[in-house]
């Protein structure tokens, strides 16, 4: 059974076509995933192996936000509004169609945030098969392992050491005890090139870690609802360990941006792919 | 306070890079590097100066005898922080201080006590001195009177700071003296009153108050001026709250102890369990009015009655960013040493409901019992 489709066969626009998973959607096969056994309807989707480096944003947007700079670490100190622009204007480049329709002169009425003072209306075309941000259910279905997990703690592993790059080992030396920022900026931690570590069982990695990847949708719980926060899933290189399991979901104004924020592509599977 | 944005975030990165390493082609050096920042230690006394780069003018700062130091500047349009006081915060702390002059003329700027906590990220001033601007930016929350005078307190919102989630938005909470403190006196910062006024208010200060406290002189635009100050430790208030601090919570009927069992979703079911682990182990903060925030130390959730009002409901567990009241509990004595935990959602009481066995849920029942089952020790 092929669960992990290389692009390469179903699309010559693609440039870096081998940086794609296809993500087949049968169920959610995650143990110790909390939605585990529920029908989640996904469908079949596209996703990068890899999280977005800054070599390719630069190739595509002409300018590089990042802290930490290097053509193969993860592009970060990015908004989720830089990140759907970087989505349309990839797929205008590769021949695909808009995922997102942006409309910067007017203000989204449904965006509740106090600290957002952009509140771009951004709408999305559903049978788009541009890039887009994958959403946290998408996300966490892939970060589980799809219908290969072997229900892993983390994307890939039980021990984070394995597959990710988190507060502990993100630095010169690995850190122990209590999470303490002083710590962590003193040992010269930061974002780590991508790939370096082992993939999950997708063949996707630093889902767990490094950056941490904004989802497509907003955040909202029992308490929080829609409009204040886009939700990010995977944790980064800052935080502690549970940030970093796939089902710990975060939360951060669409207008923010720090050095271990980040994303990931993620494309529908249509027909016309 | 709207340079303080990016200030902050720029000494917070700044930090990153003060130890300045040979860097790898995998690990480049953060963009934003800042030589400008030091600090240290000097006659027991944390010090610390950040001046932003590549600007005009100039910024002297010296220290001098005790808690004593000095700075003047000349013509500055960058941004600038500076003072002495503590390597970590505290919330009983007495602050003393002799202002001997101050001057700050254009721009913006303060002399204040300052520092931050996480759990959550809160950035604090109490300002005693400022320049033509009167600091008073974000929403007005009431006032405090304290140590001679009325302060206005005041929270907003700025952006980007690291947590243990990552990079998050954070809250500055500030008090101002409605009228300026006299130079050359002696004066006080009892800096619980203005604690507890914020936590009243309801945006009480995090539970790890650990980072760095300073009197500090800060000014931004083009300005120039002086300031000379000294500080001392003026004492510690007497007004320790017995409730807060890190503790377990051990049920009277069974003696298991409130377990969060490392959940980390929200509204996940906490448990009880026989256990010292740091899972059992839970961070009691005032969330004002006379409310707690019950944080556990495992994973930085609150426990959390989630709205849930029928005898035998699961207590859950929510991020430690909520504020709602399902998260806020009254500690109320039940005598003997035990206390009820109340809800102040809907005024249940968290209650062991007589299980016995590791891991059982950690139910909730009405206002009315007083079972043993519903009482609680604090165990240090």
């Amino acid at each position: 059974m092929i669960i992990a489709t290389s692009l390469f066969n179903t699309s010559c626009q693609q440039e870096n076509d081998s940086d794609f998973v296809l993500v087949k959607c049968n169920a959610f096969y995650n143990r110790v995933s909390k939605i585990y056994k529920k029908t989640i309807p996904l469908a079949d989707f596209y996703i990068g192996k890899y999280e977005v480096t800054q070599k390719e944003w630069i190739k595509v947007m002409g300018n590089n936000p990042s802290n930490f700079k290097g053509d193969n670490l993860p592009v970060e100190m990015v908004t989720w509004y830089d990140c759907v622009v970087y989505c349309n204007k990839r797929s205008a480049i590769e021949g695909l169609s808009l995922y997102y329709n942006i409309d910067k002169t007017k203000k989204d009425i449904n965006n509740k945030s106090n600290l957002d003072t952009m509140k771009w209306m951004v709408s999305i075309n559903k049978e788009s098969n541009g890039y887009r941000l994958p959403t946290e259910n998408e996300w966490q279905f892939a970060s589980c392992g799809g219908i290969v997990s072997k229900s892993f703690k983390y994307s890939g592993s039980d021990d984070l050491n394995d597959i990710g790059w988190y507060w502990r080992n993100a630095g010169d030396i690995i850190l122990i005890g209590s999470w303490k920022w002083i710590n962590i900026e003193n040992n010269n931690s930061g974002t780590k090139a991508i790939g370096l570590k082992k993939p999950n069982e997708l063949g996707i990695y630093d889902m767990s870690g490094n950056v941490r990847e904004w989802c497509n949708n907003w955040y909202s719980d029992g308490e929080i609802g829609v409009g204040q926060y886009r939700a990010w899933r995977g944790g980064g290189w800052i935080g502690g360990e549970h940030a970093c399991i796939p089902s710990y979901r975060g939360k951060f104004e669409p207008n923010g941006k720090g050095p271990d924020q980040g994303f990931r592509l993620c494309r529908s599977y249509v027909n016309n792919n | 306070m709207k340079q303080i944005l990016s200030l902050t975030m720029v000494l917070i990165l700044a930090l990153y890079s003060c130890e300045e390493k040979l860097v790898e082609d995998m690990k480049p050096k953060l963009e934003l590097q800042l030589k400008t920042y030091e600090s240290g230690t000097n006659n027991d006394y944390f010090w610390s100066l950040w001046k932003s780069d590549g600007l005009n003018g100039s910024v002297n700062y010296t220290n001098g005898e005790g808690g004593n130091y000095s700075v003047s500047w000349d013509m500055y349009d960058g941004n600038f922080t500076c003072g002495k006081g503590w390597s970590s915060g505290s919330r009983n702390r007495v602050v003393g201080y002799n202002c001997g002059s101050f001057s700050l003329n254009g721009g913006g700027g303060s002399m204040a006590y300052y520092g931050w906590t996480r759990n959550p990220l809160i950035e604090y001033y109490v300002n005693e001195k400022w320049g033509a601007h009167r600091p008073a930016d974000g929403a007005s929350l009431g006032t405090v009177y304290s140590d001679g005078g009325t302060y206005n307190i005041y929270t907003s919102w700025r952006s980007n700071a690291p947590s243990i989630d990552g990079t998050q938005s954070f809250r500055q909470v500030y008090s101002t003296r409605t009228l300026q403190n006299s130079s050359g006196e002696n004066h006080t910062i009892t800096f619980a009153n203005h604690a507890n006024a914020w936590a009243d208010a309801g945006y009480g200060l995090g539970a790890d108050i650990s980072p760095s406290a300073i009197l500090l002189t800060e000014a931004w635009g083009s300005s120039n001026g002086y300031c000379n100050v000294t500080v001392w430790d003026g004492g510690s208030s007497s007004n320790t709250d017995p409730i807060a601090g890190v503790k377990r919570l051990v049920n009277r009927g069974s003696g298991l102890s409130i377990d969060g069992l490392g959940r980390t979703a929200n509204g996940e079911e906490a448990a009880q369990y026989n256990s010292n682990s740091t899972n059992a182990h839970w961070n009691i903060v005032s969330a004002g009015s006379g409310f707690y925030y019950i944080v556990n130390q495992g994973t930085n959730m609150k426990l959390d009655g989630y709205g849930r009002t029928t005898n035998g409901d699961a207590v859950a567990q929510y991020n430690n960013s909520t504020t709602h009241v399902n998260a806020q509990w009254k500690i109320i004595s039940a005598g003997s040493g035990y206390y009820y935990i109340q809800n102040r959602g809907t005024n249940m009481k968290i209650d062991g409901y007589g299980r016995t066995s590791d891991g059982s849920a950690l139910a909730q029942y009405d206002s009315s019992t007083t079972h043993y089952n519903a009482q609680w020790q604090l165990v240090d």
